[in-house]
């Protein structure tokens, strides 16, 4: 699969909404477009949320998503909010068919390689240092950890954000410097 | 937001935009917001046979179809039932039956309600100036729907209450989001 990956990393996500108009319309290759924006963002959020099961309950998702489609109105922001609010909420039926809330793994060896400066572009593109960056989020309180998922991975703002949690924009901004501030402290280096 | 805090309100974010690969921090953000890995687009096929499938059904969960089969025996069931009766009546009175029916009909139900409780919607961040008295009288118009005492609680048609007890409140439906900007 000839994917041209797009270092979305700084520039935030590219605006599909015209995508999001044809896969509605049934262009199949806008949906794949859709899919590979959206799917590393919607298993990085979910892996912080329920680990190991990510990849079974995105599934889910994109099972709902594909359903719903027609009847969805909105542009590509939307489109992120509204599959991060079906995945939400496929995860938590997950965890209550699991009773348990899943746990994920530490990865605190690796903590020191992850926030060195040594060659940050190259060490971007390892998923080995994605997995971990997102492993050490997801040790944050539920609500933190969410926050802080929704905002950097997913790319959302605080209001939608908000609206996806059911919380006031200021809750989730909250929330979020909190769980920055609680993940600084995990740093090796003392500052921050 | 104190502002003595570590971080500003512009330093967290430009943290949670990815914007700051300068600290440890920053970078550990970077790398959880960084491009797909070769792992995290293998379901790419079979979310194009989903789309594929599209809006025509889905298959259905397991459990439901299994469901769906012993209510479609039963039904079968109740007919054969029925039809028998009914052919039973007519050869015994040698004459077609009148659309009989024979089930008799369950004395409505009334369901116990719980003591109306205040309203859940309020859980959080309730103002703090406003006191909360669930038997007040009908006269704050912020709700918009009040109840006096011995109403029944979110029932549409107090006098036809007894057969239908009010509908559980799903939530499962997923809201669509509207008017919202990503950015």
């Amino acid at each position: 699969m000839d994917v041209m990956v797009e270092p979305a990393s700084t520039a935030g996500p590219a605006d599909l909404s015209g995508a999001v108009a044809a896969a509605q319309d049934g262009d199949e290759g806008a949906f794949r477009e859709l899919f590979r924006e959206v799917q590393p963002a919607l298993l990085r959020y979910l892996r912080g949320l329920i680990g190991d099961d990510a990849e079974d309950v995105a599934s889910e998702t994109w099972l709902q998503v594909c359903r719903d489609l027609p009847g969805f109105s909105g542009d590509y922001a939307n489109f992120r909010a509204w599959t991060a609010t079906i995945a939400r909420h496929r995860a938590m039926d997950h965890a209550r068919r699991l009773r348990r809330r899943p746990s994920v793994a530490v990865p605190v060896e690796t903590l020191a390689d992850l926030a060195s400066s040594a060659d940050t572009e190259a060490e971007a593109a390892d998923a080995v240092a994605t997995g971990a960056a997102i492993a050490l989020v997801a040790t944050l309180p539920p609500q933190q950890a969410e926050a802080v998922l929704l905002r950097v991975v997913m790319g959302l703002d605080a209001e939608t954000v908000g609206r996806i949690l059911g919380k006031r924009p200021g809750a989730v901004r909250t929330a979020a410097y909190r769980g920055l501030r609680r993940l600084a402290t995990l740093m090796p280096e003392d500052s921050p | 937001m104190t502002g003595t805090r570590w971080p500003d309100r512009a330093t967290a974010e430009r943290l949670l935009d990815g914007k700051d690969a300068d600290t440890p921090l920053g970078r550990v953000l970077a790398h959880a917001r960084g491009p797909a890995g070769p792992d995290e687009l293998l379901g790419e096929e079979e979310a194009a046979l989903m789309f594929r499938a599209g809006a025509d059904a889905p298959p259905p969960p397991r459990a439901r179809r299994a469901l769906s089969r012993v209510l479609t025996f039963k039904v079968a069931v109740v007919g054969a039932l029925l039809a028998g009766s009914g052919l039973a009546v007519a050869s015994a009175t040698g004459t077609l039956p009148v659309p009989v029916r024979n089930t008799p009909r369950p004395a409505p139900a009334v369901p116990p309600r719980p003591p109306a409780t205040p309203d859940v919607r309020d859980e959080q961040d309730s103002p703090a100036g406003t006191p909360r008295t669930p038997g007040a009288p009908a006269t704050t118009p912020s709700t918009g729907r009040t109840k006096g005492p011995n109403e029944h609680a979110r029932s549409p048609q107090p006098h036809a209450n007894s057969a239908h007890p009010t509908p559980g409140r799903k939530n499962e439906h997923t809201p669509e989001p509207r008017g919202g900007n990503g950015r």
